[in-house]
């Protein structure tokens, strides 16, 4: 049978001098109760990771703000011998990663809610959002589109990308199923009227598409890549600083940097200005001359839409002010 | 004739000249920033004209590599890493001092006895403690403690680009709730410090 020489009084402080000397000055130790079945005392590890908030001009720092409290596991204290264990580096660094992540994921979802009918008008290359062009043009231009022409188009694989996209749009009423057979959707209908050609049209519909389909998020941000990557740097930085901020062109072209690495890079690096003069073209940012120097600054209408998007918004709200 | 490290240039009382600067992107070099601070003043700013010409000059960049703190969970204080950094500078030392029970002085008093010897102190306190009130495993922060008057303490803190008056009572409130640690400065091998455990 164990016995526990030590108390838990003592178990806390070989456990905080671990943390301090082991791990960094950044963690702390949350609470804590003995084991009686293990003889161990556990103590909850956790972070409340500091950001700062750099001003517009990156010449100093206007705030600082922490993340919500981050549960990094257990420290543990052997109640008989004192031995302390606790959870590797790696994993605990993972942890705080994937949380600074998931409020970049968050600004970008609520950037695309905000904002998908103007990223749907950037002029994409034939890629993973080609098919939905396809479709909609399709049905569209020729009335119908049979749901046998897709399954004979190609591989399986692109088969089934299509028929993912296919319902989708029918989920959003943008397309209608009788059978086999699709035709415009009640939604698209209503865009159709409304609009003055088919490229209008088009484009509105995946605007509605990207706005309504952020459970297909990881396929939306690879889709729009780069321009969501800038766009969402400036946003968040509009969030941060409660104002649209005239932001440096090299902030921007930093965030491609951040981003991206190897040829990858080189190539986003050598279409940047590509990326901002479209960016400007469907109204997301703006360019503004200033003493001679080429700055960027967002939209009223994209910024005041983003800051609506409490679902995505509200949970990392403590950092974005 | 000797130096006068002290002004009151920009608030009721007197504060070391404390030379400031602002971590640029990193929050976990708030340690190496506060020590370049420390070793800046003394270089240009003590009183003795021996202290100032003993001590070696060292860019932040140069601390960094000795102490080399981990961008997401912040430096692991240890001595080994501050006597390095004392060995480079020759004219300064730097000591990690801890009273991991109950402290027999706070913060200020301790500041305070350093303050008379015309040298500052750098505290750990906990951030979000100090910044926004709100007690709950906070991070903790290196800060100068630059001067101190009857109610307010002036410190440079290395996440902003000026030096700041906090009511004293804040501070000490916030000064590291484990561990209440230090990094003691001496100048010439003579400290003014009680010394921890």
């Amino acid at each position: 049978m164990s016995v526990t020489t030590i108390s838990e009084e003592e178990a806390r402080r070989y456990a905080e001098d671990v943390v301090r000397s082991e791990l960094g000055m950044f963690l702390r130790l949350g609470g804590g109760e003995y084991n009686e079945h293990e003889n161990e005392y556990r103590f909850d590890l956790v972070v409340r990771s500091p950001k700062l908030i750099r001003s517009a001009t990156n010449e100093g720092v206007t705030d600082v703000r922490f993340f919500s409290e981050l549960d990094l596991g257990q420290v543990t204290v052997d109640g008989a011998s004192g031995e302390v264990e606790r959870p590797n580096i790696p994993t605990i660094k993972a942890k705080i990663r994937d949380q600074e992540e998931q409020v970049e994921i968050a600004v970008r979802k609520a950037l695309v809610s905000a904002a998908g009918h103007r990223f749907a008008h950037l002029p994409f290359p034939e890629n993973q959002y080609a098919p939905l062009e396809d479709i909609l043009a399709h049905v569209l231009l020729h009335g119908s589109l049979s749901m046998d022409d897709i399954s004979m188009m190609d591989s399986d694989r692109e088969n089934q990308r299509y028929h993912e996209y296919v319902q989708n749009l029918l989920d959003l009423d943008l397309l209608s199923q009788d059978r086999n057979t699709l035709t415009a959707g009640d939604v698209l209908i209503g865009i159709e009227d409304e609009c003055e050609s088919y490229q209008e049209t088009i484009n509105t519909a995946i605007g509605r598409y990207f706005e309504h389909n952020l459970g297909e998020f990881d396929m939306i941000n690879r889709t729009l890549g780069p321009y969501l990557v800038i766009a969402s740097h400036y946003y968040r930085r509009a969030l941060e600083l409660e104002e649209l901020p005239l932001i440096d062109e090299e902030e921007l072209r930093e965030s491609i940097v951040s981003e991206y690495s190897g040829k990858e890079r080189r190539q986003k690096l050598m279409k940047f200005y590509r990326y901002l003069v479209h960016l400007e073209n469907v109204g997301i940012l703006r360019s503004v001359n200033q003493g001679g120097q080429r700055l960027w600054v967002g939209d009223d209408e994209v910024d005041e839409m983003l800051r609506e998007q409490t679902e995505y918004l509200g949970p990392v709200q403590t950092l974005l002010a | 004739m000797p130096n006068d490290p002290w002004t009151t240039r920009r608030f009721d009382f007197a504060h070391l000249r404390i030379p400031t600067h602002t971590q640029p992107d990193d929050e976990s070099y708030c340690v190496p920033y506060a020590l370049w601070m420390v070793v800046q003043y003394v270089k240009n700013e003590h009183p003795s004209d021996d202290v100032r010409s003993d001590t070696r000059s060292l860019s932040v960049d140069e601390i960094l590599d000795f102490l080399d703190p981990d961008p997401l969970l912040g430096w692991q204080p240890n001595q080994s890493d501050l006597t390095e950094v004392s060995a480079y500078v020759s004219g300064v030392s730097f000591s990690l001092e801890q009273w991991r029970r109950n402290p027999p002085r706070d913060l200020i008093e301790l500041a305070e006895e350093r303050l008379e010897n015309d040298l500052p102190i750098i505290a750990f306190i906990d951030a979000q403690l100090l910044r926004r009130g709100i007690r709950g495993n906070g991070p903790l922060h290196a800060i100068v403690v630059a001067g101190l008057g009857d109610d307010n303490a002036v410190i440079a803190d290395p996440w902003f680009a000026a030096l700041h008056e906090v009511p004293q009572d804040k501070l000490k409130d916030a000064w590291d709730p484990s561990h209440h640690q230090i990094i003691d400065v001496a100048v010439n091998g003579n400290t003014s410090s009680g010394g921890g455990n």
